[in-house]
């Protein structure tokens, strides 16, 4: 077995303390000369300035990838990154992807149908049909 | 039967031949040349019972009809150098090498054997070691010993080495050559020059001095036209010219004192190349051939010559306007940001060349180890 390091998790806890963005970086690869990054290469000259002074939480890298189309990948705090090709989208198509990555939690995406989704165990425990003085019916 | 009807009809081929090819066709043809009777004087001897039965007498014609054709010369079609080659005790190094300017290494010699020796010299003593011999170096390195591949020996072109990128600082240059052509037209010598070399080191405040003036296309020089064509046709071997640098903000001064009456200059045939090729020793920038004909006037000249700068890279772009100035957040990268950058973004590439080098394995790609065969077999190549 592979000895794997240990993975800093954080747990969202948002609610219960300061607000803590979740998203903590954000990568954007582009092409110069590939016309599926025409998009995104008027993204990074006009909008980008103006989304990175307003979020100074978020870190952002900015470098060319030459012959791919063009991706921005989000990293979380919880050890997770999630990318989207943004091949052939104009800069405000670009700015709304950008805006669902500042405002993902990283979790993977899942179903919900129930009301209350707790990532705590319950206070009392589990219920045990050994524990206990047990019950006279 | 068909063999030999092809034959002839390649002769006649060669006799329709107008005699423009004479070399060619003073060569004796191959039928001519070839021998086809394979049969001696006394084999024919032996047959001329026969042809006397067949004839019934005196047989028309020669007893041998290949024979009798006109002998030809020992002439062969063999090219010349072939012949010089192949004649006994000639020098047998090609004419390419023997002509060379450069030093080549000398033939290979052998020493004569030391028995042969002492037959000859009895005096000869073997030497036991190399004290004392010439150090003579061996063939690969013959071209870093010096004297033999100096600065005589280098290419030199005839075009510029450095190119001229800027228009403005090109349409410096075409105006120079204009004016220079139209000096040589007015000297006369136009004619004589245009296919050789014009000097480099003429005066270039002195060409773009002249003023143009263009009537219905044609242009006559006012100024001193006799200086420049002297100049340009100077036999002075000059030193690297520096008269060349012009800067951007020079010729756009420059430009802006010329009216562009002299763009509409029309171009003849000896006019365009000479022009075309001016422009190539000045600017190193060469005009395609198929281009050139459809330059009418110097403006077609210089549209063709002249080349929009490259785009910049994004990069460059958000560098210049300075997008992500004060921020502290952002960071632009350049180039792509690879494995090994990401490995010394957190500190960690140090670590692991140390080790690398360590271990005396390669530090970036494979070494010497083959390729990963194993992907082959899975994806169905071998």
């Amino acid at each position: 077995m592979t000895v794997k390091a240990l993975r800093a998790i954080a747990d969202g806890k948002n609610g219960l303390g300061a607000f803590v963005l979740q998203c903590k970086k954000l990568d954007f690869h582009y092409c110069d000369w590939a016309g599926s990054s025409k998009g995104m290469n008027g993204f990074i000259k006009s909008l980008l300035p103006k989304f990175a002074a307003a979020h100074p939480q978020i870190e952002f890298a900015v470098s060319p990838r030459p012959g791919k189309h063009p991706v921005i990948v989000g990293h979380y705090i919880n050890g997770r990154t999630k990318p989207i090709c943004v091949r052939n989208l104009s800069p405000y198509e670009i700015l709304q992807k950008v805006e669902l990555l500042r405002d993902a939690s990283g979790e993977k995406l899942r179903r919900t149908n129930k009301a209350v989704l707790s990532t705590k165990p319950s206070v009392r425990g589990i219920w045990s049909p050994y524990h206990g003085k047990g019950m006279a019916v | 039967m068909a063999r030999i009807t092809r034959m002839r009809r390649l002769q006649s081929l060669q006799l329709a031949i107008p005699s423009q090819c004479a070399a060619a066709a003073a060569r004796p043809s191959f039928a001519a040349a070839r021998a086809i009777s394979t049969s001696s004087p006394a084999q024919s001897k032996n047959t001329d019972w026969i042809r006397g039965k067949l004839w019934k007498g005196e047989a028309p014609g020669p007893a041998d009809p290949y024979t009798q054709r006109m002998e030809p010369e020992a002439q062969s079609n063999l090219p010349e150098e072939a012949l010089d080659s192949s004649r006994p005790g000639r020098d047998k190094t090609p004419a390419a090498v023997r002509e060379s300017r450069l030093a080549l290494p000398g033939r290979r010699t052998e020493a004569a054997a030391e028995k042969e020796l002492q037959a000859s010299d009895p005096t000869y003593v073997p030497a036991a070691d190399a004290e004392g011999l010439e150090e003579v170096g061996t063939l690969s390195t013959w071209w870093e010993q010096p004297g033999h591949w100096g600065e005589e020996s280098e290419f030199k072109g005839f075009g510029s080495a450095v190119k001229v990128v800027d228009k403005e600082v090109l349409e410096v240059h075409l105006r120079r050559a204009v004016v220079e052509a139209l000096a040589l037209k007015q000297a006369g010598v136009f004619s004589e020059w245009a296919t050789k070399k014009w000097s480099e080191g003429g005066e270039l405040d002195e060409a773009l001095a002249a003023q143009v003036e263009v009537q219905d296309g044609k242009a006559t020089l006012k100024g001193d036209a006799s200086a420049i064509a002297e100049a340009l046709t100077s036999e002075v071997e000059e030193a690297e010219s520096s008269a060349t640098g012009v800067t951007v903000e020079e010729a756009r001064e420059m430009l802006k004192s010329w009216d562009s009456s002299w763009k509409n200059i029309a171009l003849d045939n000896p006019l365009r190349f000479a022009l075309r090729k001016r422009l190539y020793q000045l600017t190193g920038v060469l005009i395609p051939d198929a281009k050139l004909a459809a330059a009418n006037t110097i403006k077609h000249i210089l549209t063709l010559a002249a080349r929009d700068p490259k785009p910049l890279k994004l990069a460059q772009v958000l560098e210049k306007r300075n997008a992500f100035g004060d921020l502290a957040n952002v960071t632009v990268h350049e180039r792509r940001v690879g494995p090994i950058d990401k490995e010394v973004a957190v500190g960690r590439w140090k670590v692991i060349e140390e080790e690398l080098k360590k271990r005396d394995l390669p530090v970036t790609g494979y070494g010497d180890a083959p390729r990963n065969k194993e992907r082959d077999w899975l994806t169905g190549k071998i």
